[in-house]
C-alpha cells in the first residue's frame, strides 16, 4: 500500500522550519517557528483557532512565501529549490477543493501528470487508494456531486498518489466517517513506518495523543512547546491527558501575552 | 398516566421569545444584506468605481433624455412629411402620427421589460437557490415566505434601479418633447418600478417551476447558454438590419417600432397611461395605469403565494445533483500530448480542456466568436463579385486571418486570462506540485491557444477553399493566425497571472474589472500593431507597384511582432506564476 517516491537516504529531518515567519500587513500570523520532523516520525500540530497552524503549513508546502526564515523539505528550500522540494511532499488542505467537472479518476490522472508519473503506476495506485477509501465504485463519477467527506477522500488519495516522503495534512479527519478516519490513521502509520515524515494539524486531541510521536503546540503565531507527551506534561506540570496539557500550556501562553 | 398509555412526547417550549413575523423577518434579512453591501463602499477603490458608474449612468441617462426629446420633437414637428416619405417607400399600411409617437416609449418599455425579464431570472435563480446563506435562512424559525420575499426584493433592487436610471430619462425626454408636465414623468416612474416587480413575479414562477424539474445549477448553466444564443441572435439580427438599404432603413425601423404600439401589446397600455397623465385625462390614466399595474402585482402576488409550498421543496431537491457520470468513461491512458510536452504541461492542458468542454458556460463562450467569424467570412465571400472589390485580390485573401484574429482573439485571451483562476482553490494541486512556473504558463497557454488556433485554421482553410486562395497564401494565413493567437494568448496569460483570483463564485468575476479592461486595451493595441505592420507592406505594394516579395515582408514583420509580444508576455506570466500565493 505505502509507496514512497524516493528511497530514504539522508539522515537529517525531512521537514524543517527555521525561524519561519509570516506577516499579513501589521498582523504577524506566524513568528519564528523552528520545527523539524525526522523520517518515520509523526508530529501533531495543535493550536487554538487562528493560532497560525494553516499559515505555517502553507509556508512549509510552498503555497505562502515566508516573510522571514526558511522551510526545507528533504534538505531543499521550498522557495529556492521548489521542484526538488515539492517532488517529496504531499499536502491535504483543510478544505478539499478539487477541480470541477472532473471525475475522481480524472482528478487523480491530473495529479499523476503533475508529478510525472507513468500511466500504469498511476492507475495501480489510484485504484488501490480509492478502493481503500471506499470510492472504488464512484471512480468515474464527477466530483461536483460528491459530499464533503468523499471530496476529502479524493483529496487524500491525490496527496498520497505520488508516494510523498513528507506528508502535510491540515485537519485530515474533518468530515470523514469513522471507518475512513480509521483508514487515515492506518495510512499515516504505514507511511511513517516506511520512512515518511508526517505533520498534521488537528483539533481532536485524542487522535494526536494516540498517533503522534511528538506534538507541537502553536498559539498566537509562535510555538509554545514541542515534544513527546511526557516532555509536554513535564513542561506544563500537569499529569493528565494531552487535553489537560494543551489547555494548561495555551493558558500560560495567553497569560504571558497579556503581561503582568 | 395509566398503564399502557403512551407518554405524550415532551414539547420543548420554543416560543417563549417573540419571533418575528414575515415583515420583521424580511427586514432582518435585508438589513444584513445592506450591511454586507455597504461595507466595501468604505474602500477608496470601490468608492471611485461607484462614482465612475454613477457618472456613466448619468451621462447615458442625459443622452437618453436629450435624444428622446429631440426625436419626439422631430416626429411632432414633421409628422406629415415623414408619413408621406414612408408611404412612398413601404408597401402596406402606414402608421398614424400618434402611433409613431407612441413607438418611442413603447420601445423603451419593451426593451426594459425583455432585458429585465432575462436579468431578473438569472439573479433570482442565484439568490433563491444558489446563495450560500440559504441553509441558514431555511432552517431559521422564520416563515419560508419571508425568505422568499426578502430574496425577491434583494433581486429587484438592481433591475429597478437600472430601469429607473436608464429608462426614466428617455421617458422624461419623450414627455418633454410632447410638452407634458411632471404628472407624465411621475406615471412613467411608477410604471418603471411596478413593471420590474411584475416581471420579477413572473421570473419567480418560472424559476420555482423549472427548479422542480432540473437542479438549480443545471438551470443556471442552461441560462448562460440561452443568454449566449440570445446574444448571438440579437447580433445576427442587428447585422441583417444593417444590410437593408440605408434609405429605407430609417422609415422601416420606425414602422417596425410603431408595430410595438399596437393596442394589444402591453407596452402600449403603459404608453397610454403616460400619455393620459401628460394630457391630464385622469380617468384614462387610471384605466390604463390599472391595466398595466394590476397584472404586474398579480404576478408578484402569485409568486409570493405559491412560494410557501414550492420554494422549500424545490430548494431541497434543487441542490441534489445526483450521480453524474460523463458519457465516455476512460482508463488511465498514456497521454499523446506527452510526446510534445512535459507530463505536467500535458496534464494541465488536458484538465483545462475537460473543464471548459463540460462547463456549459465555458462551452457557450465558443459559440459567439464562431458565429461572428462565420458571418463575416460569408459576407466577405458574398461581396467578392461586387464591382468595388475588383482589384482587391491581395486584400481579399488577407481577410481570413484578419477575421480569425479579431473574432477568436478575444476568446484566446479570455481563456488564457482566466488561467490559474479557473482552478479556484484547487489551484493548490498545481502550486504544491513539483511543477515549474514555465510549465504552468505552457499548460495554461496551451489550453487557451490550441482550441482557438484550430478554429482559426479551420476558418482560414474553408475560406481559402471557397475563395480560391492560392495554397501558399493559405499557409501564410495559417501562420499569421497561429502567431497572432499566440501573442494574444500570451498577453492574456500575463494579465491574468499578475493577479489571479481564487475565491470567485460568479464566473463573470473570474477576472477583475481592472484586469479585464487592461487585457482588452492590450489586445486592442497588439491587434493594431500586428495589422499595421502586417498589412502596411501589402497596402504599399498595392499602390506603389512594389516587387512581389514586399507583401511577404509584412507577414514576416507581423510574425516578429507576435513572437516578441509572446516572449515578453510569456516572461511576465512566468514571473507572476512564480510569485503566486494561495
Amino acid at each position: 500500500m505505502t509507496h514512497l517516491n524516493t528511497p530514504a537516504g539522508a539522515s537529517g529531518p525531512l521537514i524543517e522550519a527555521t525561524g519561519l515567519t509570516r506577516r499579513f500587513g501589521d498582523l504577524v500570523a506566524v513568528r519564528g517557528i523552528d520545527l523539524a520532523v525526522a523520517p518515520g516520525e509523526i508530529v501533531g500540530f495543535l493550536g487554538p483557532n487562528g493560532a497560525g497552524k494553516t499559515t505555517a503549513i502553507k509556508m512549509l508546502v510552498g503555497l505562502l512565501r515566508p516573510t522571514a526564515g526558511t522551510a526545507r523539505i528533504g534538505g531543499h528550500d521550498v522557495w529556492a529549490e521548489p521542484i526538488a522540494a515539492k517532488a517529496l511532499l504531499g499536502y491535504v488542505p483543510d478544505e478539499p477543493h478539487l477541480p470541477e467537472h472532473l471525475t475522481a479518476r480524472e482528478v487523480l490522472e491530473y495529479v499523476a501528470g503533475l508529478y510525472g508519473m507513468d500511466a500504469r503506476t498511476a492507475r495501480g495506485r489510484a485504484l488501490e487508494l480509492l478502493a481503500r477509501f471506499d470510492l472504488g465504485d464512484r471512480i468515474d463519477d464527477l466530483v461536483d456531486g460528491f459530499s464533503h467527506g468523499m471530496r476529502q477522500k479524493v483529496a487524500l488519495s491525490a496527496a498520497l498518489l505520488p508516494g510523498p516522503r513528507a506528508v502535510f495534512l491540515d485537519e485530515p479527519t474533518v468530515g470523514l466517517d469513522p471507518r475512513s478516519a480509521r483508514t487515515i490513521k492506518d495510512v499515516l502509520r504505514e507511511l511513517a513506518q516506511a520512512g515518511a515524515a508526517v505533520l498534521f494539524s488537528t483539533h481532536i486531541l485524542e487522535i494526536a495523543q494516540t498517533m503522534c510521536d511528538r506534538v507541537a503546540i502553536i498559539d498566537n503565531g509562535h510555538l509554545v512547546a514541542v515534544g513527546t507527551l511526557a516532555e509536554l506534561r513535564a513542561k506544563a506540570d500537569v499529569a493528565g491527558s494531552l487535553e489537560d496539557v494543551f489547555l494548561r500550556l495555551t493558558a500560560l501562553d495567553a497569560a504571558a501575552a497579556a503581561g503582568p | 398516566m395509566t398503564q399502557g398509555q403512551r407518554p405524550s412526547p415532551q414539547r420543548f417550549r420554543s416560543a417563549q421569545r417573540r419571533r418575528p413575523g414575515i415583515a420583521g423577518a424580511v427586514a432582518v434579512i435585508l438589513r444584513a444584506r445592506w450591511w454586507a453591501w455597504r461595507r466595501p463602499l468604505r474602500r477608496r477603490r470601490v468608492q471611485l468605481g461607484t462614482a465612475a458608474t454613477v457618472l456613466l449612468l448619468g451621462g447615458v441617462g442625459a443622452s437618453g433624455f436629450v435624444g428622446a426629446r429631440a426625436v419626439t420633437r422631430l416626429v411632432v414637428d414633421n409628422a406629415d412629411a415623414l408619413l408621406v416619405g414612408m408611404a412612398a417607400q413601404v408597401d402596406g399600411p402606414v402608421p398614424t402620427a400618434a402611433q409613431m409617437l407612441a413607438a418611442i416609449p413603447a420601445a423603451v418599455f419593451l426593451v426594459v421589460g425583455v432585458t429585465l425579464l432575462f436579468m431578473t431570472f438569472g439573479s433570482l435563480l442565484a439568490a433563491l437557490y444558489l446563495g450560500g446563506d440559504m441553509p441558514r435562512l431555511l432552517t431559521a424559525p422564520i416563515p419560508v415566505r419571508a425568505v422568499f420575499v426578502a430574496k425577491l426584493l434583494e433581486s429587484a433592487a438592481v433591475p429597478v434601479a437600472l430601469a429607473l436610471a436608464l429608462g426614466l430619462p428617455v421617458l422624461a425626454g419623450y414627455a418633454a418633447g410632447r410638452g407634458f408636465g411632471p404628472a407624465a414623468v411621475a406615471m412613467a416612474a411608477l410604471l418603471l418600478v411596478t413593471v420590474p416587480l411584475g416581471l420579477l413575479g413572473l421570473s419567480a414562477l418560472l424559476t420555482l417551476a423549472l427548479v422542480r424539474v432540473l437542479p438549480a445549477q443545471r438551470v443556471n448553466e442552461l441560462l448562460k447558454v440561452t443568454g449566449t444564443l440570445l446574444g448571438v441572435s440579437v447580433w445576427l439580427a442587428s447585422q441583417s438590419l444593417g444590410m437593408v438599404d440605408d434609405d429605407a432603413a430609417s422609415p422601416l425601423g420606425i414602422l417596425v417600432a410603431s408595430r410595438w404600439s399596437h393596442a394589444l401589446v402591453p407596452a402600449r397600455w403603459l404608453v397610454r397611461a403616460v400619455d393620459a397623465a401628460g394630457a391630464g385625462d385622469w380617468t384614462a390614466m387610471g384605466l390604463w395605469g390599472a391595466a398595466s399595474i394590476t397584472p404586474a402585482l398579480l404576478l408578484l402576488g402569485a409568486g409570493i403565494l405559491v412560494a410557501e409550498r414550492l420554494y422549500l421543496s424545490g430548494w431541497a431537491r434543487g441542490d441534489a445533483r445526483g450521480r453524474r457520470t460523463p458519457r465516455r468513461t476512460r482508463r488511465f491512458a498514456a497521454d499523446p500530448l506527452r510526446l510534445l510536452f512535459s507530463p505536467a504541461v500535458a496534464a494541465i492542458a488536458r484538465k483545462d480542456w475537460r473543464v471548459i468542454r463540460r462547463d456549459a458556460r465555458g462551452f457557450a463562450r465558443l459559440v459567439f466568436p464562431i458565429v461572428v467569424a462565420a458571418f463575416w467570412a460569408w459576407q466577405g465571400l458574398e461581396a467578392r463579385d461586387e464591382p468595388e472589390m475588383a482589384g482587391a485580390g491581395p486584400w481579399f485573401h488577407a481577410m481570413a486571418p484578419a477575421i480569425a484574429l479579431f473574432a477568436l482573439g478575444g476568446l484566446a485571451m479570455q481563456f488564457s486570462q482566466e488561467g490559474l483562476s479557473r482552478d479556484r482553490r484547487s489551484a493548490r494541486l498545481v502550486l504544491a506540485a513539483p511543477v515549474s512556473p514555465i510549465e504552468i504558463a505552457l499548460g495554461k497557454g496551451l489550453a487557451a491557444f490550441a482550441p482557438t488556433v484550430v478554429l482559426g485554421w479551420l476558418l482560414v482553410g474553408l475560406f481559402g477553399l471557397a475563395a480560391g486562395t492560392p495554397p501558399f497564401q493559405v499557409l501564410a494565413n495559417a501562420g499569421i493566425v497561429a502567431f497572432g493567437l499566440l501573442g494574444q494568448t500570451a498577453i492574456g496569460l500575463a494579465v491574468g497571472a499578475a493577479a489571479p483570483r481564487f475565491d470567485w463564485t460568479d464566473p463573470r468575476k473570474i477576472v477583475g474589472t481592472t484586469r479585464g479592461c487592461l487585457g482588452g486595451l492590450l489586445l486592442l493595441a497588439f491587434n493594431a500593431v500586428l495589422f499595421g505592420v502586417g498589412l502596411g507592406p501589402l497596402v504599399a505594394a498595392s499602390y506603389l507597384a512594389l516587387p512581389g516579395w514586399v507583401p511577404w515582408l509584412g507577414v514576416l514583420l507581423a510574425a516578429a511582432v507576435a513572437a516578441g509580444a509572446t516572449f515578453a508576455a510569456g516572461i511576465s506570466a512566468v514571473r507572476s506564476f512564480a510569485r503566486v500565493e494561495l
